[in-house]
Order: structure tokens, then sequence, then C-alpha cells
């Protein structure tokens, strides 16, 4: 099995964060988007031929030391082929989606796209699946959390694991601003940031976008973990 | 606490956590300007890479010129740092990158200087691609966002100094750090 462009049919939804508070809906064209994460097996191949991504010096500037050890040091696992490529920051996620013509996917692409449900485009007025995103979020880490991207079953949109297995990079994932203290409402920090908006989001029950958003605003572009991987979108299919 | 498979998975993740934040405040390389290899357009024209800039002091920040609320403070303070440093003559120059990489031309970012009387030839104000625009940004960990149907950029506020390898020496963060003895 592969991993394929599958095409995500532009629309209007409305983003948990990102928006202004009058005109909270956001347009998203066209576009195409992996229906995997990207694997183990893919992010080696990128980096035999990329040698600026073997070298240590480059990796400490772009990356940490847990991509360091595992991608450089360690010998691959044969169990671990279509596993998530994980321990990758933001910067060799974006270098591996550029060599292979893409990008990574904006956060409203992002968002958009992991609305579906299995069988609904736009699944968000279903309960059960909130349920089972907070259920997956609810699991302890452990190295036995990850399995094969190619398992499992996809969403309406063909596209699997947009839950349930992976925190994923999308291109802005910093580019949300809440205030730096909320206890004080109305108080936005005018001397941190430019323009600070609002921090109530678009929709209170929605628990799961609040705790992705918090984990994607949590992380700096060098950052890895080993549960974040990421997949690549396209502006066009080939 | 009863040390139960559940408890001890959460002191473990807890005293990882600890490690995490630790490694973050003694592990890490200083940020060094001229690690990435993007390609910048300046108010002149010229195109070029920030490599440039090597041998010199920097003092460094990104606006954008259509920007109502504080870029226009953080190049007056920029300014201030300008004056306070010119009858030194040291070799610094003054680098502003902009965020909006569609609407920034090379003509507004003229306008810009004139405007805000950035005169002397050690003004550099650049513009890239949307992809080297956020490269940098996240190299330097400058937050912003481009707010969709108005075009108003949401951003960090901060003036980052290099030195002249490029390593990151000092972060002001916020309008109202103080300028004196910078260098």
């Amino acid at each position: 099995m592969r991993s394929q462009k599958l095409f995500v049919s532009g629309g209007a939804f409305i983003p948990q964060f990102g928006t202004n508070k009058n005109d909270p809906s956001v347009i998203v064209s066209d576009f195409w988007l992996d229906s995997h994460p990207v694997t183990e097996a893919a992010f080696r191949k990128f980096l035999k031929s990329h040698a600026e991504w073997r070298d240590e010096k480059n990796a400490s500037n772009f990356s940490d030391e847990k991509f360091t050890s595992f991608w450089l040091r360690r010998e691959p696992s044969p169990n671990r082929v279509y596993y998530p490529a994980i321990f990758v920051s933001w910067f060799a996620a974006s270098a591996f989606c550029e060599a292979n013509m893409g990008r990574l996917p904006t956060t409203f692409e992002w968002e958009y796209a992991a609305r579906a449900s299995a069988t609904k485009k736009d699944g968000s007025a279903d309960g059960e699946l909130t349920a089972q995103i907070l259920d997956w979020y609810a699991q302890p880490n452990s190295a036995n959390a990850l399995f094969s991207v190619f398992q499992g079953k996809p969403n309406a949109y063909g596209i699997y694991h947009m839950h349930g297995l992976i925190w994923e990079w999308t291109e802005d994932f910093n580019a949300f601003f809440a205030a730096t203290d909320s206890r004080q409402e109305g108080d936005k920090n005018k001397d941190l940031q430019c323009g600070a908006g609002s921090l109530n989001g678009a929709n209170r029950e929605n628990y799961a976008a609040y705790i992705r958003y918090a984990l994607r605003g949590s992380l700096r572009a060098k950052d890895t973990l080993s549960n974040l991987g990421f997949r690549c979108a396209y502006d066009q299919k080939k | 606490m009863l040390m139960t498979k559940k408890n001890k998975i959460r002191c473990f993740f807890q005293i990882i956590f600890i490690f995490v934040l630790a490694s973050r405040v003694f592990g890490e390389n200083a940020v060094n300007l001229y690690s990435l290899d993007e390609r910048w357009q300046d108010q002149n024209a010229k195109v070029s890479s920030l490599a440039q800039y090597k041998g010199k002091k920097i003092v460094f920040a990104m606006v954008y010129t259509s920007c109502q609320g504080a870029c226009p403070l953080i190049t007056k303070k920029m300014q201030k740092i300008f004056k306070q440093l010119s009858d030194k003559k040291p070799a610094v120059e003054f680098v502003i990158v902009s965020f909006d990489s569609d609407q920034d031309s090379i003509d507004r970012l003229k306008s810009f200087q004139t405007h805000m009387k950035l005169t002397g030839s050690n003004w550099h104000l650049l513009v890239g691609s949307p992809q080297s625009t956020r490269k940098l940004a996240n190299l330097l960990d400058i937050k912003f966002a481009k707010r969709p149907k108005t075009n108003e950029i949401i951003h960090d506020n901060k003036i980052l100094l290099f030195d002249e390898q490029g390593r990151l020496v000092k972060t002001l963060e916020g309008l109202g750090e103080d300028t004196a003895d910078l260098f």
C-alpha cells in the first residue's frame, strides 16, 4: 500500500482560532493532501539523498538531539518501516515536503480536512468523533502506541490517521496568539505582541481542537517529539 | 502517593518534562543568523543572502509597512539604537525583514525608509518569498500570523542583536526594554 495525494475540495469553515470574532469563517482553497502520514521508510529515503540532513552540525541548527540520535546514530528497526516518521522538526518536515514538490499544510487546511468523520466530510456535528479523539488524547504516551500508517480506516476524504496516531506539523503551527495571561479578561499584551487577538475559541465544546492548538502552539520549529510527525500538502496533483 | 503503575508513569513524564525544560535552558547552540541560505531583495532591488552582512554586528527586526500598531515603535527603537551607536562608529548594520511577502514591494520598502527617516547606507529593508520569511522567523523564534480577509499581521515584537559571526547575543522583547549599553 502506498500514500496517495488526495484531492480536498475547498470550502468555508469556522476554525477554532485564527480568525476575527466578527467574521470567524475562513475559506480554504482546493488542495491535495497525503492520504497517510509520512513513514519512516520515506524519511530515510529522503535522508539518503540529502546529505546536509545527515550532517550533525546542520541537524543541531535545525533540529534537536533526539533527531540526531534517532535518525543518524541508531540502526533502523525493520518493524518500524511503515510507522509514521517521528523525531522530526518543522525544518526537517518542511525540507522533506519541498523535496517532494509539496509543502506542509496550513493549520486551516489541516483542521478543515480533520473535521471529517468516517462518513461525512464535515463531521463536526458528530459527537462520537470528538469522543473517539478525546479517548486517544487520554492514553498515556508509550512506545507501543505507534503502528503502521497503512493500518486502520480512512475518513470521508480517504485520509488516514488525522486522529489517533500522531500529532502533525503544519506550516504555521505557531501562528496563533492567545493572551499571555488569561486571568484578566480583555488584557491583551500589546507590549509583547502587535495586534494580539482574542483568546476565545470558536467552539467551546471542541475540546479536541483546544488540545491540538495548545500542543502545536507550545512547539518551536526545532523541536521534535516521539509522537509528532507530519504529512505533506500540494497545490497540484503532479 | 501510591506507586501504582499509573503514578509511576505520571512521575516518569514529570521528570522527562523537567529534563526537557532544563535542556532548553542549558543545552542549546546559539542561534545563527547565517545558517539559512534564503535569498532576499532589498529596498534598492539588490538580491542576496543575509551572509553579505558577516563581519558586522547586526540589529535586526521583522515588521511590515502597513502595520498600524507596534511596528513604527519597533522601528523608532532601532533608530534610537542607531543614534546611540553612531558616535562610536562601530560596524553595525540595521536589518529589517518584512513579514508581508505578498504586499511589501520594493517601492513600499523604499517609501517606508523615507517616511520613517531611516537615513544612511547601513539600513537594509528586505523582502523574500513567503517560505523564506516563515523559515527565518522560525529560526529566530519570531511568531507571526496573517489574519485572513484583513491582511493584518499579528506578530511578536522583538529586536535581535547578532555579533560579527551571526550569533544571537541579545533579544529585546516587547517595546519597553531599554536600549542603553547594548554592545
